[in-house]
């Protein structure tokens, strides 16, 4: 058709792509840290409400060969939280006594120095996961750039010129990065909180060139933490095929990509489209409200097992069966393992699976313009 | 001198990478209206989309463009020779990979002003989008000579990888200007609204206005009265800082001393 | 379809044929010997007949290879493939698109390609890919070297065992050979070591590499796989290396058996590098050419260097680390859990430093010094050493002294002066280049239908357009170039697929796979698996397993195991 080709990635980690353009990126398969990781780092990610399965299945709450569960741990902060909440209850209620508004950040416990399984969240609020962690360090948004800079130059036990760093006292910093280097396997997961603060796909750039840094101390590397169901899947199909991971222009016979001319959402800005076919995903909740009234405005093709608020604007849509329910498939997990997607219930007659209903339109399309047959 | 206006207000991006000074000279002007140019995913002829015009007796090797302008792409793309005059605001990636000659824009332009350019001028009387003088998405080949001019404003990571030539900004800047530079220069008259020169390894970045803070990675070296660029005087004085350590960098940033009170702390270091 | 190939001077060394003029008739995808009536004649007098080439060794799919095609958008961008009414578009470089892949090895000739570093627990996304890559039949070696169960029955001595186990691995991942990375290095990766020498210790396991190597060397006897263990040595890329290259070649001498090789050693080039450090760093090509010359069990080939910009890939993390190390470039590393890991770095080949260009003299020596084309085999480890589409320009080298030196003109000059190159005169013959690149690949694959046009095998055909009695490859060794880079011909599965440079079908290639049947009885194999997947993986053990119906065209070849 010579249309442009794009994912889910575009509206979440389209910056942490981008930026192993630039730099790399040192990762694993999940198993890789059950077995081995004894310093956990979720940055600008919740897991306890994002991924609730992830912390039993592959972090600190799982046995691996060379690292225990952290069972204990968590089942004793979790009792001095809830002590701890009781009090400033009882405090709220005493009268005089003030709520504290930015807790100072603490230094870092002694655990931190041994072996064994340790959990640090580094965040602009106190999640619930922040609340599971041996440590939390809270930072002032949008400055997660000029932290990880500093944990760039401390690794190297280069000073820094300033007192504090993202609203932390360089101590804290420098006790950090001790940490950093003496474990024996270390992994930062990062979420959208960095991905979509300040300055974007630079704060991956850093986070995984912190994490390069640190590899020639120990071994250290890096996951995003990543939501939609199978984007994963998504980027790597269009990667082997297209050689581009998202946001893929196919308008002049070939693949041209570049994520701001060549990205969904910049184009739906610019008006520049006169048609839309989506699957599987909802735009019209997801996307700016301009991109979104420009997509709307022309036809509109829905594909999609599910009722949607895209489904609801389009003009045509297109019902098809549920992957991994009603048919099989392969889904790739966000380390990039894949998986088949079983069938277990038979899908109401004569309803296509997304692949056979674009198949379909494929052939109709290659007829009409004599190509391939 | 050739003259092109659009025939209409256009809605899907035109390439018109092809149509440079290089590629006009000795090319009658049927020859060049029956170029084919990308009009989205259409491969149509120059003449279907522009109205074109040849002035007798003027140098061959100039075109020149009106009307709006701000869908069309890859202007001046690789051009070595002539001059390009634009009356308008211009889409992206102007003068892309451009080897010499001149582009005069009279407007504004999109991101990616002079990425990968080697020589040549571009100027702009307007502002600028992200990336100029930047490389490719993964490429570490930006900028490496010739002159950014821009007498507006300039938007984010401009000189991003940049490996020489100059660009200079009369407005302000956004965030990461000069991120990960490896030599050249950026003189920013106005304001920047931080993240200097992160990451960088070379160069030279230079801001006459204000600037939020300086990235922690950057060391403080000196107070020097005035700075040079291309030959020509700025006048300070200037602190300047070496960076990016993080990255073993040993870049150089001059920054106003005078609008940049906040930045007295770094003194007890000097 | 039928056709008949008149007139062509056939090189087919698994024959003895050389140079002959003879016509090669086809019928149903296979080569056959009577014509028919109504087949199709093409005359291709003063044209080359070759069987189509069998790539040994290139990294073509899977996700490490995807991971640099991710990781380069900058290598993509200039070279495109632009859509045809027959032909999907694609980028190209060092890490082409799948699509584009397949395109390009068959404008070249080529026909199978074996895909050698496949991590088990991502196999599925390396078929999956597979599939995508359109012509060509293809293989993919899963790597077992490192792998926890190979590790740990191989200490305990149960070599048994461990084939049972090695055999259940090559049907869930559709595997067609054992493949070895720096035996012990992934696994001492995992907290960020390496292994320096065949006899260090893997830390944890209380293995050797040298043990890894021989346990899988008897495996793969116990199996009866077609083809032999295909291993990357230890120390890869270090200075003083060879002798590492010419222990672990030693330390499977007395496992060999009916004169036949048990060991491949792939891109050794990388291994074969003299000196303390990279300033005294030269060629050990004599020293293991000297070798493999007077022994019959091991095959390799070169991983030949081309200057120019390429991506680095292998499945030994360290390495890949410390090359990053070197040159300071974009670094990926991916450790994939119980089982190996793998890196990736772009790297330029520059014809002026004397690293490189030494490289690029040891990859020659080797394809020079060793006697028997059937030992050393053509690769670039594409794209590690360069991309295959180079294949054209080295063969150029290796049978033309003229084309070497033109290009050690402009080398590096102390890499010149180094070098044996300009001591050795020989010059591969047609007939050479057949064996290096067809021939001796599919014989060494155990691929039976492959790398001969004798009766009955495989339809797969390369036509070049250069007449061996006008053209003196030695001087005009620019034609030969021309007449490789694009076949005139490709014919696969009896059917034309390319015609000078210009595909004109896109069929279904093949993926062949090992099915191991074992004598009786049939022993409850996955028992200790079973016990161990929820321990030691983070997926099912019913969703590890790629059923059959996920390759485009399953061809499993089934082999009778000793036990
Ligand atoms: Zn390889």
């Amino acid at each position: 058709m010579g249309g442009v080709l794009d994912n889910t990635s575009t509206v979440c980690h389209g910056p942490s792509i981008i930026s192993i353009h630039d730099v790399g990126i040192s990762s694993c398969t999940l198993g890789q840290l059950r077995h081995r990781a004894d310093l956990v780092i979720y940055w600008g990610s919740n897991p306890w409400d994002a991924h609730p399965r992830h912390l039993e299945r592959y972090t600190n709450f799982t046995k691996g060969r060379f690292q225990d569960a952290d069972w204990y741990g968590y089942v004793t902060r979790t009792n001095i939280h809830q002590t701890d909440k009781r009090l400033s209850r009882i405090l709220k209620l005493t009268p005089g006594i003030k709520e504290e508004v930015l807790p100072k950040n603490e230094s870092l416990p002694y655990k931190f120095f041994r072996k064994g399984r340790k959990m640090m969240v580094i965040d602009v609020r106190r999640t619930r996961s922040a609340d599971m962690a041996d440590y939390f360090l809270q930072v002032e948004p949008n400055k997660d750039y000029e932290l990880i800079e500093a944990f760039r130059m401390l690794i190297k036990h280069e000073e820094l010129e300033v007192n504090e760093v993202a609203g932390v006292p360089v101590e804290i910093l420098e006790d950090i990065a001790d940490a950093l280097i003496n474990c024996s396997l270390g992994v930062i997961f990062f979420g959208v909180g960095l991905t979509m603060s300040k300055g974007k796909h630079r704060n991956i750039d850093a986070a995984i060139s912190l994490v390069r840094d640190l590899n020639q101390r120990t071994k250290f590397l890096i996951m995003p933490m990543r939501g939609h169901f199978n984007v994963t899947g998504s980027n790597t199909v269009s990667t082997w095929q297209t050689g581009y991971p998202f946001a893929v222009d196919f308008s002049q016979g070939y693949p041209r990509y570049n994520p701001g001319e060549t990205s969904v959402v910049d184009i739906l800005r610019r008006d520049e489209t006169d048609a839309g076919l989506v699957i599987a995903s909802d735009p019209v909740s997801n996307f700016p409200k301009e991109a979104t009234s420009n997509l709307i405005k022309n036809p509109l093709i829905v594909i999609d097992p599910v009722e949607t608020p895209t489904s609801v604007m389009a003009d045509v849509v297109i019902p098809t069966t549920y992957v991994g329910i009603e048919t099989e498939g392969t889904a790739y997990r966000m380390d990039h393992v894949p998986l088949p997607l079983k069938k277990v219930v038979n899908p109401p007659k004569g309803l296509p699976s997304d692949k056979e209903a674009l198949e379909k339109i494929l052939l109709e399309v290659r007829r009409m313009r004599k190509e391939m047959i | 001198m050739l003259t092109l206006t659009p025939r209409q207000e256009f809605k899907v991006p035109i390439d018109l990478g092809c149509l440079i000074p290089d590629a006009i000279i000795k090319k009658s002007i049927d020859e060049i209206r029956s170029f084919r140019i990308w009009e989205g995913n259409r491969n149509v002829h120059l003449e279907t989309l522009f109205k074109i015009s040849k002035e007798a007796n003027t140098i061959d090797d100039t075109i020149h463009f009106t009307g709006d302008l701000r869908k069309i792409r890859r202007i001046g793309a690789k051009m070595s020779r002539g001059k390009i005059v634009i009356d308008g605001d211009v889409g992206s990636r102007l003068g892309e990979e451009m080897k010499g000659g001149t582009i005069i824009v009279n407007g504004d332009a999109d991101s990616w002003v002079g990425s990968m350019m080697r020589n040549g001028i571009i100027e702009v009387k307007g502002d600028i989008g992200d990336y100029a003088g930047a490389a490719y998405r993964g490429s570490t080949k930006g900028m490496k000579g010739g002159k950014i001019i821009v007498h507006g404003n300039a938007g984010n990571e401009i000189g991003c990888f940049m490996r020489g030539g100059v660009i200079n900004v009369d407005g302000n800047v956004g965030i990461y200007a000069g991120i990960h530079m490896n030599k050249g220069t950026i003189f920013i008259q106005g304001n920047s609204e931080g993240r200097l020169g992160a990451q960088m390894l070379q160069g030279k970045i230079v801001v006459s206005g204000k600037i939020p803070s300086i990235l922690p990675t950057f060391t403080v070296d000196n107070i020097v009265k005035k700075t040079k660029i291309s030959g020509e005087e700025i006048a300070g004085p200037f602190y300047t800082f070496i960076g990016d350590v993080a990255d073993n960098g040993r870049g150089k940033l001059y920054i106003s001393q005078t609008h940049n009170p906040h930045l007295k702390q770094y003194e007890k270091f000097l | 379809m039928k056709l008949v190939l008149k007139n062509g001077l056939v090189y087919d060394p698994l024959n003895q044929i050389n140079g002959e003029k003879m016509d090669i008739i086809i019928k149903d995808g296979k080569i056959v010997e009577k014509t028919d009536k109504d087949s199709k004649t093409i005359d291709i007098s003063g044209m080359i007949v070759m069987p189509g080439g069998v790539d040994i060794h290139a990294h073509i799919a899977g996700s490490e290879v995807n991971t640099g095609r991710l990781l380069r958008p900058e290598d993509h961008f200039k070279d495109v493939e632009v859509k045809s009414n027959i032909t999907r578009s694609g980028v190209g470089r060092s890490i082409p698109s799948t699509f584009t892949t397949g395109y390009r090895y068959t404008r070249m000739g080529y026909t199978t390609v074996m895909n050698p570093s496949m991590p088990p627990l991502e196999a599925r996304h390396t078929h999956e890919e597979l599939n995508d890559i359109p012509i060509i039949d293809k293989g993919a070696y899963p790597l077992l070297g490192d792998w926890w169960f190979v590790l740990e029955y191989l200490k305990n001595g149960l070599v048994e065992d461990c084939a049972f186990h090695v055999a259940w691995m090559m049907a869930a991942t559709k595997g067609y050979a054992i493949k070895l990375v720096n035996p012990g290095g992934p696994e001492s990766w995992g907290f960020g070591r390496n292994v320096r020498d065949i006899d260090d210790t893997v830390p944890n396991f209380d293995i050797t590499p040298r043990e890894i190597i021989r346990g899988l060397c008897k495996v793969n006897k116990l199996l009866n796989l077609p083809h032999t263990i295909h291993l990357h040595t230890t120390n890869l890329g270090v200075p003083g290396n060879y002798r590492t290259t010419l222990k672990t070649m030693k330390c499977v001498e007395d496992l060999a058996y009916d004169k036949k090789p048990v060991m491949h050693i792939t891109h050794v080039m990388f291994g074969a590098f003299k000196g303390k450090d990279w300033y005294t760093m030269s060629s050990g090509a004599e020293k293991i050419s000297k070798y493999v010359n007077r022994h019959r069990h091991v095959t390799i080939d070169t991983a030949q260097v081309v200057f120019t910009d390429t991506t680095t890939m292998t499945a030994d993390g360290p390495f890949q680390f410390g090359l990053y190390r070197l040159t300071g470039n974009k670094w990926v590393n991916h450790d994939v859990e119980t089982e190996t890991t793998g890196g990736i770095v772009p790297f330029r080949y520059k014809r002026k430093n004397y690293v490189h260009a030494t490289q690029w003299s040891i990859g020659l020596e080797l394809s020079l010094l060793i006697k028997s084309p059937w030992k050393v085999f053509l690769t670039t480890d594409h794209p590690n050493a360069a991309p295959f589409i180079t294949y054209p320009r080295i063969i150029a080298w290796l049978m033309s002294k003229n084309a070497r030196e033109k290009t050690m003109k402009k080398m590096n000059r102390l890499a010149v002066r180094k070098s044996l190159l300009p001591s050795i005169e020989r010059e591969y013959s047609f007939y050479e280049i057949a064996i290096a690149s067809r021939a001796g690949t599919a014989k060494a694959l155990g691929l039976k239908q492959k790398g001969h046009l004798g009766i009955g095998a495989d339809a797969d055909i390369a036509v070049y357009n250069v007449n061996p009695k006008q053209v003196d490859p030695s001087k005009e060794y620019k034609s030969v170039i021309k007449a490789f880079k694009h076949a005139a011909y490709t014919i696969k599965n009896g059917e034309i697929v390319s015609q000078k440079g210009k595909i004109v079908k896109s069929n279904i290639g093949k993926t062949y796979w090992i099915n191991v049947k074992f004598k009786s009885p049939p022993r409850e194999i996955t028992s200790d698996l079973k016990k161990k997947f929820k321990d030691y993986w983070t997926v099912e053990f019913d969703n590890y397993p790629v059923a059959e119906n996920y390759l485009a065209l399953s061809t499993p070849i089934t082999v009778e195991a000793e036990i």
